[in-house]
């Protein structure tokens, strides 16, 4: 794992904790996919049915986690909680990689799991299917949502992407 | 409906429809008996000779005993969340059935050998060089459209080609509720690795690889993600030592098989010997299917045999390049500064540095978690790791290895030696 790519997990993880009490391991993946997306880290992502995923994530969160730079900490009701270890110092991070995640995290920091999840599976297909077709495929993955919300997240993707 | 049954060494017999038949029968399926599943590994372990083929029938049949658990144990839950009824079970198990049987299908020749970015172009959608799956999805919608989708037996189901696709790669716009059978596909407990270590313990004559999966399909299930609230997979609290002993399977044959020190020689050596004998040292494009399905390991082993390339005549041979340095499997730092000075110390003798990471734990070599999630007596989930006292304790592996020709070994040893490396 490159420095770049440990310090951009660091902050990411460091920022989430401030603006909400759960960080789990679906928020990290979902905030990774919109950096991705803004072309600012370059993880394969597929999709499943709880939103687009990254198996590169999954390891690079638990090689921090062995080596002592993350705590991750599962509680059965609520998931994974994951926090910077103590004592741990952040490292420089380039400009426009902050500030992607600073925005990113005013935007999106306090939004559940759930929602993320919704968010990342409508930009998924933003850019590949008409967004006429956009809201009728997110609908039929994931049925829990309304097509209200589907269409208000649609917004906010074309506002952000 | 006729089935038809077919021996297997892993699980007795392997029963099959007539639709599966005829893509079984198709020259793109049979081309799997042409790709050893663990490629030049013949050369370590002699009985390592079983082919993509056979994998991919076991991988059909795991994936429907699978699915018939998951839907049995689950029904009222898949019936309320995600609104299914018989025959829309009956439909998508035939949907599984087909992706499963057809995963592997874009196999390269030497299975994995084949895919590295040496050997790969460089998909231009990702930036990344192509994998298998992408060959695959080309094959199920090119090649074999007509075969799934014009079947009698398909005339029920309407299954596209598609929706097969989609279950291992893109398409996923039209998978609706069955996008969440994907997991069945490539995950953490996918059929493939479920399939392929007991597969290969068996052929190569290891018990390394195998775990009680009669207890595996006895005991997966499905549980609510508590972050998203999605089903996931996920095994009954009463299996958790068998969820155990599928990771430290994974850990075994990942030690003692695929990262053996001679296995991992002539992976180098075959990768080599591809990159010559292929037109342009690259595999074609998957949008050029046709190109790419002409080629198997009968068709390369006839180039190996004939080249004067060195990697061939030392593959020919038995000539491997030898490994004289190794670090321990998880080296600290001191094993480390010695590792770095044994390479200084060898220099250009030092023909491949070979480095193990976290490989024995990925998902299609892309990394992923060894996390096995257990769904607990009241329905809450807990990852294996906080259950197991074993599994938390297994970190990544980051053994290092130093290879040299074979005829350079004991002046490369003498070197080592002089500094005290040895």
């Amino acid at each position: 794992m490159t420095d770049e790519k440990k310090a951009i997990f660091t902050y990411l993880v460091s920022k989430l904790n401030e603006k909400t009490d759960q960080v789990g391991k679906t928020t990290v993946q979902k905030m990774m996919y919109f950096l991705k997306r803004m072309g600012l880290v370059d993880y394969e992502y597929t999709l499943y049915h709880y939103g687009p995923y990254s198996f590169e994530v999954e390891n690079e969160l638990e090689q921090l986690e062995s080596s002592g730079i993350l705590d991750i900490s599962w509680d059965p009701d609520r998931g994974y909680f994951i926090r910077l270890a103590e004592g741990y110092d952040l490292s420089e991070l380039g400009t426009s990689v902050k500030e992607a995640i600073d925005f990113l995290v005013e935007k999106f920091g306090q939004k559940r799991a759930k929602d993320l999840s919704l968010i990342a599976t409508v930009l998924y297909f933003y850019g590949r299917l008409p967004e006429s077709e956009i809201i009728e495929t997110v609908k039929s993955l994931k049925p829990q949502f309304s097509e209200l919300e589907v269409r208000k997240t649609l917004e906010v993707v074309k506002e952000i992407f | 409906m006729r089935y038809y049954e077919i021996r297997d060494p892993v699980y007795g017999f392997i029963r099959f429809n007539e639709l599966e038949k005829e893509i079984i029968n198709h020259p793109a399926f049979q081309r799997l008996r042409r790709i050893k599943q663990l490629a030049l590994t013949e050369m370590v372990y002699p009985s390592a000779t079983h082919t993509r083929f056979e994998h991919s029938l076991g991988v059909m049949h795991l994936a429907s005993e699978f699915y018939d658990t998951i839907v049995r144990n689950n029904k009222n839950y898949l019936e309320g969340k995600l609104h299914y009824n018989e025959a829309g079970f009956e439909r998508d198990k035939q949907l599984v059935r087909l992706a499963a049987l057809l995963h592997d299908i874009g196999h390269t020749p030497f299975s994995h050998v084949g895919e590295n970015k040496k050997l790969m172009k460089t998909n231009p959608e990702t930036n990344k060089p192509y994998k298998h799956e992408h060959y695959s999805v080309e094959i199920i919608k090119n090649v074999l459209r007509d075969v799934i989708e014009k079947h009698d037996v398909n005339q029920n189901y309407k299954i596209s080609v598609e929706e097969v696709a989609g279950l291992i790669e893109g398409n996923e716009e039209v998978l609706e509720r069955k996008i969440f059978w994907k997991q069945l596909i490539s995950g953490q407990l996918d059929v493939d690795r479920c399939d392929y270590l007991l597969r290969d313990s068996h052929h190569i004559g290891v018990k390394y690889g195998i775990y009680d999966v009669s207890r595996l399909i006895a005991t997966i299930t499905i549980a609510e993600s508590p972050e998203t609230e999605d089903p996931i997979l996920a095994i009954d609290e009463s299996g958790w030592h068998v969820a155990e002993s599928l990771i430290l399977s994974r850990y075994y044959m990942f030690t003692q098989v695929y990262f053996h020190k001679t296995r991992r020689a002539y992976d180098f050596h075959l990768s080599r010997a591809l990159e010559s004998i292929l037109p342009s040292g690259k595999f074609p494009e998957p949008q050029k299917i046709n190109e790419f399905l002409e080629l198997d390991d009968w068709i390369v082993s006839k180039d190996i045999l004939t080249s004067d390339n060195d990697d061939c005549r030392r593959i020919r041979e038995r000539r491997h390049i030898r490994c004289i340095y190794e670090t321990p499997e998880v080296p600290d730092n001191d094993a480390i500064e010695r590792f770095e000075k044994a390479r200084d110390v060898l220099g250009d003798i030092a023909v491949y540095e070979d480095v193990a990471k976290n490989r024995w734990y990925e998902v299609n070599g892309e990394g992923g978690s060894m996390e096995i999630f257990i769904k607990l007596g009241n329905g809450k989930l807990m990852p294996l790791s906080k259950i197991s006292r074993i599994v938390p304790k297994m970190g990544e592996m980051k053994q290092r290895r130093l290879y040299v020709y074979p005829e350079l070994k004991d002046e490369a040893k003498k070197l080592l030696e002089k500094e005290g490396l040895l």
